[in-house]
């Protein structure tokens, strides 16, 4: 962005720049706001006292700070193979969706490109139809791949949006690059892999984003496939947490004192857990948002 | 839009063969495409059998054995006088939320573009995101606090002299908490998408803009919206044509009996017709009539999209 | 043991046949003996994993066999079940709900029992009675699978907990027992603290495996001689709840109450946390409640408002005109444990589930003066927080039991937590010893499985609990009793009282 600065000093800010700047500083102080106060709430009742967490007394901060409830959810027998399958399936599923993804974006991004309508029609209508979960099912049994991490990452070997965000962006990039390239002789997937991508680093990072947000969340698929304990992933071992927290309180609740594993405070913890993977991936994704076009810009 | 010279017209051939490589690299997502989401097609049949999983020797060899029945699951669909009304409430409640929540993420990333201080844009980006990776219980439990009759909001209300609103026992507001609700969880995940199309622009474009007097919304108006304008058109056009397949499971977190007439939507009245009967045929007779509905909504739209503003998803 | 290899592989090759194939007789009933042989056992979903927790060790060195452990999720599990079994997945014994039985039995897909049973569990016979075998079998009286009783006959299961300490400071000294006393309690409080505190405030959904969760509270229904979904009359016909002369007039009572603000206004939107959020914070003086519900609910309060156990008071069922008092029995089959027609061998696992009854005692409850300890009358105290810690998972890994040895020792299950405890004592044990005449049979509790029963009786469930609330709330009067009876006519309402009649019929 180092041009833009210099024009800017040039020309100077405007009127109409300082006010859409300070719109903008207002606007996203209030969102953020709105959007972290009960985020805090959620945070702060998986680390308070029971009491305060039943009683609904947790406001922001927590009440009563205890580890009891997270160690519980952590130490927990199920939690960590089904962390380490989740981030497995994760890191090997997001690898191959980008490839897959951007395979396909570029020749369907090219204008030309014969046979594109009917592919990207083939896309849309498998966005719309769905078979049902049986047949699906019977798909993963005759791979032989129940069971497996393999069931949990192949139906996500593309998704249908992601590829449509990524061909909207090849589309958008400016020709002349890939013209001189073609001139000097480079051949189609030289362009793609040398050329197109580094220009591409918002893109990839905001859909590989996706597709890793999609891979970490996802319960149904995991949930239907798996059969093995081992199996389980984090979203499984966390779903069935929330749902079955009354009864978990009520087994391991003994004594009179109050127990701070309760039923509202295991499910604030557990939901905290599973949200901060993503929350600490962000920040990273974010260095490359901002990169994106000055990386091999086009000047004459 | 890309455009290409081309001298003489070639022929499917010619053009395959100097350009094998784009269509070998097409081959891994049409492979995935193929297994995972064509072959299970095979099972829309079951909307139109008396299906029993455990005939035959497997759920699969099932389907071909169960009976056919025609259109008998789409007629007890149909035939019950809720059915209007609860078709009703699905449009009413999913158009309202296209309306009110679908210019918002454009906004906000078009905002958060301007926004120059790293560290702000940083962090907020991130937080607004967050609210996305809520299960709708939990939201329903936040919401809960802060709009139950006794929760913050109403104790606010009624300290100052005002009447409790039962935002969710009121058929009047309910619609509103889930438009509201909903816009809280998703607006931040979806500006990310926008975002990234925005860097995606020409910054030149911005300067030459500037050069000739352009003022900020100008810049706005004429280049960061026309640049993102296949995204906002592909994403209007899922929207609506998905406007019958959405909200089920905030609606049903949501809900409760004193709200139904206003908040019932298709899917969660079928789920209550078909509760504690494992009913396959009705969920996919049920899935069926909207992916039809969704298809004619999606080629319809793109048809208006072609002839109004050029742009064709397909 | 040449016999025995001989057997092993007879056995393998003869079950090659695929989920819903044919029953093969003689090589089937041949016993592996513990060691070779793995069981693989699933049951309703969990927390913990059932294969890394204590006790599975302690079962696999008491039994001597090994286990693998499944779960099914916490939701879906129906289909899930459903999808694996006719998809050929390996089970061996599958503890399942009501409903997944009735499904398992009805697309024939589990192995009959009687011969297994006679040769290898003929104490798992004993632990129950003829009644309960029948309710496992079909017309011909061939067993389909183990039942497991819920551990009590007479519960009070679903109660209201009051703060005893604000009644008394607004001047009522005695527990309402009759609906009218009850009516005028809540009038009192409303009278003295005003807008201060929510009087009651519910419904509140126990999580309590065999009750029909109702959102009205189960001990105002009884005083207007409400104790089910499905009742008989005087004549022993079958009706249904909106039948019941008492309906009417219970709903025009529960809208009057909500009418006067005697009532939580968020009545519909209540969920059982913020039920429990309202009591324990101290907003509200009185709460439906149950045992899993007083569990948190209980101890938050205490120390959130500073009272103690002695300030709290519960509401039993009470009494309408001329002393109409019915609560329904709690006695039922909560799981059952079925073999599904592919496993290859099923003489091993009625042996497994046989030596587990055998070592019951020390499964699930430990060894005395380590785990639990018995009080002068007999009964059995638990020694917390080791009781909690080493059996309270144990619950999970029952198949066969003993049921009259079980129940008599599993109150102690119950006292390791003061708040259910306490509860308990309050509510059960009060009403079993001094009312224990309201307690009503239900003639359907060991039902054997009716086909539009299992399909459509959830769907009545909802639509008769929605409209009592949206009548409760306002949005529906009490004529719309009318459209109601449609609607249930529609799902087949009638279907399903016949097959109940023609079950009381036929017992």
């Amino acid at each position: 962005m180092k041009n833009k600065a210099i024009v800017s000093k040039k020309v100077g800010k405007d009127l109409s720049e300082k006010t859409v700047s300070a719109i903008a500083y207002v606007y996203m102080f209030l969102f953020s706001l709105l959007a972290l106060l009960p985020i805090l709430h959620v945070a702060s009742k998986g680390v308070s006292s029971g009491e305060f967490v039943t009683a609904g007394l947790v406001r922001f901060f927590p009440r009563g700070f205890q580890l009891e409830t997270l160690k519980f959810i952590i130490l927990g027998t199920g939690f960590l193979p089904a962390m380490k399958n989740t981030i497995l399936i994760t890191g090997i599923g997001t690898a191959i969706s980008m490839v897959t993804t951007i395979l396909t974006a570029y020749p369907l991004s090219k204008s030309e490109f014969r046979g594109r309508k009917v592919i990207l029609f083939l896309y849309v209508f498998s966005m719309i139809f769905y078979g049902g979960m049986i047949p699906a099912y019977m798909v993963m049994r005759t791979l032989g791949i129940l069971d497996s991490i393999w069931a949990c990452i192949l139906p996500f070997a593309i998704i249908q949006f992601n590829m449509f965000i990524v061909k909207n962006y090849f589309e958008a990039l400016p020709s002349e690059i890939e013209e001189s390239a073609k001139v000097d002789g480079a051949g189609d997937l030289r362009i793609l892999v040398s050329i197109i991508l580094p220009m591409s680093t918002p893109v990839i990072s905001t859909v590989g984003l996706l597709y890793a947000i999609n891979y970490w969340n996802n319960y149904f698929h995991a949930m239907m496939y798996t059969i093995s304990e081992s199996m389980r992933t984090l979203q499984v071992y966390l779903y069935n947490l929330i749902n079955t927290s009354s009864e978990v309180a009520m087994n391991l609740a003994s004594g009179d004192g109050m127990t701070n594993l309760t039923s509202a405070g295991l499910v604030a913890a557990a939901v905290s857990i599973s949200v901060l993977p993503i929350l600490v991936a962000y920040p990273f994704v974010q260095k490359f948002l901002v990169k994106g076009m000055t990386v091999g810009s086009v000047k004459g | 839009m890309k455009q290409h010279c081309r001298q003489e017209k070639k022929t499917f051939w010619q053009y395959f063969r100097q350009n094998w490589v784009l269509y070998v690299m097409l081959i891994p997502g049409l492979f995935f495409l193929f297994i995972y989401k064509f072959l299970p097609l095979y099972g829309t049949l079951i909307a139109f059998k008396d299906y029993n999983i455990f005939t035959g020797n497997n759920p699969l060899d099932a389907i071909a054995k169960s009976p056919w029945v025609g259109f008998e699951h789409f007629k007890r669909l149909f035939s019950s006088d809720q059915f209007f009304k609860v078709l009703k409430n699905t449009l009413v409640i999913n158009g309202m939320k296209i309306l009110w929540l679908f210019p918002v993420p454009i906004i906000t990333a078009i905002l958060l573009n301007e926004i120059r201080i790293k560290t702000y844009k940083a962090v907020t980006q991130t937080v607004i995101y967050v609210p996305y990776f809520f299960s709708w219980v939990v939201i329903f439990g936040i919401f809960y606090s802060l709009f139950g009759s006794y929760g913050i909001v109403n104790t606010i209300i009624t300290k100052t002299g005002g009447e409790r609103i039962g935002f969710f026992t009121d058929p009047q507001v309910f619609r509103g908490m889930l438009v509201f609700s909903e816009g809280w969880k998703e607006v931040g995940y979806n500006t990310i998408i926008y975002l990234a199309t925005i860097t995606a622009i020409d910054p030149t474009l911005y300067e030459a803009a500037k050069i000739d007097g352009a003022n900020k919304w100008s810049q706005i108006w004429n280049i960061t919206i026309p640049g993102i304008l296949p995204t906002i058109v592909l994403m209007l056009i899922l929207k609506v044509g998905n406007i019958l397949t959405t909200g089920f499971e905030q609606v049903l977190v949501f809900y409760n009996p004193s709200v139904y007439d206003v908040a019932d939507i298709i899917q969660t009245y079928v789920y209550r017709l078909g509760i504690g009967q494992m009913n396959f045929p009705l969920s996919t007779a049920l899935g069926l009539f909207n992916s039809v509905v969704a298809l004619i909504l999606i080629v319809s739209s793109n048809a208006v999209s072609r002839k109004t503003l050029g742009r064709s998803i397909w | 043991m040449i016999i025995l290899i001989a057997c092993t592989v007879f056995a393998k090759g003869a079950s090659e046949a695929s989920a819903t194939g044919e029953k093969k007789t003689g090589t089937k009933n041949a016993l592996l003996g513990p060691g070779n042989v793995t069981i693989k056992s699933v049951y309703q979903n969990v927390t913990f994993d059932p294969n890394t927790d204590l006790m599975a060790g302690l079962i696999e060195k008491s039994t001597g066999y090994k286990a693998e452990y499944f779960t099914l999720p916490a939701q879906n599990a129906d289909e899930k079940l459903a999808l694996e079994v006719a998809s050929g997945v390996n089970y061996d014994i599958i503890r399942c709900s009501r409903s997944q039985f009735n499904m398992l039995l009805a697309s024939n897909a589990l192995m009959p029992l009687n011969d297994l049973l006679d040769e290898y569990g003929q104490d798992i016979i004993a632990g129950h009675t003829q009644e309960t075998w029948d309710a496992v079998s079909d017309k011909n009286k061939v067993i389909y699978g183990i039942p497991y009783k819920y551990a009590a006959d007479k519960e009070v299961a679903s109660f209201i907990v009051c703060r005893k300490d604000l009644m008394k400071k607004a001047g009522i000294t005695e527990m309402p027992i009759t609906l009218d006393e009850f009516y005028n309690t809540l009038v009192t409080l409303k009278k003295y603290y005003g807008n201060q505190y929510i009087i009651l405030t519910g419904p509140y959904l126990p999580a309590t495996e065999k009750n029909e969760n109702w959102k009205f509270p189960k001990v105002i229904a009884s005083a207007f001689g409400i104790w089910g979904e499905w009742m008989t009359d005087e004549n022993g016909k079958v009706i249904y709840m909106t039948e019941a002369k008492g309906f009417k007039p219970m709903l025009e009572f529960m809208n009057k109450l909500y009418n006067e603000g005697l009532l939580d206004p968020d009545w519909a939107v209540s969920t059982n946390d913020s039920v429990a959020e309202k009591f324990s914070s101290g907003k509200a003086i009185m709460a439906c409640s149950s045992r899993t519900g007083c569990t948190t609910m209980s101890p938050a309060v205490i120390k959130n408002v500073g009272i103690t156990y002695d300030d709290l008071s519960y509401i039993s069922p009470l009494e309408g005109k001329d002393g109409t008092c019915t609560y329904m029995m709690t006695e039922a089959i909560s799981s059952i444990s079925v073999i599904p027609k592919s496993c290859k061998h099923p003489a091993d696992v009625i042996n497994w589930c046989h030596l587990k009854l055998q070592d019951q005692l020390y499964l699930n409850f430990g060894i005395e003066g380590t785990h639990f300890t018995y009080d002068a009358d007999g009964n059995m105290t638990p020694n917390n927080p080791l009781f909690a810690n080493e059996r309270g998972n144990s619950y999970w890994y029952c198949n066969a039991m003993d049921m009259a040895k079980y129940q008599k020792d599993w109150p102690a299950r119950i006292r390791k937590s003061e708040a259910q405890w306490q509860c308990w004592k309050g509510t059960t044990i009060a009403t079993v010893n001094s009312r224990d005449h309201v307690f009503v049979d239900n003639p359907f509790k060991f039902m054997t499985a009716q086909e539009n029963y299992s399909k459509f009786n959830s769907a009545l469930h909802t639509s008769l609990n929605d409209f009592v609330v949206q009548v409760i709330c306002g949005s529906k009067t009490v004529d719309g009793i009318n459209m109601l009876e449609k609607d249930l006519a529609a799902n087949n309402l009638n279907q399903v009282r016949a097959e109940l009649q023609a079950y009381l019929g036929a017992k």
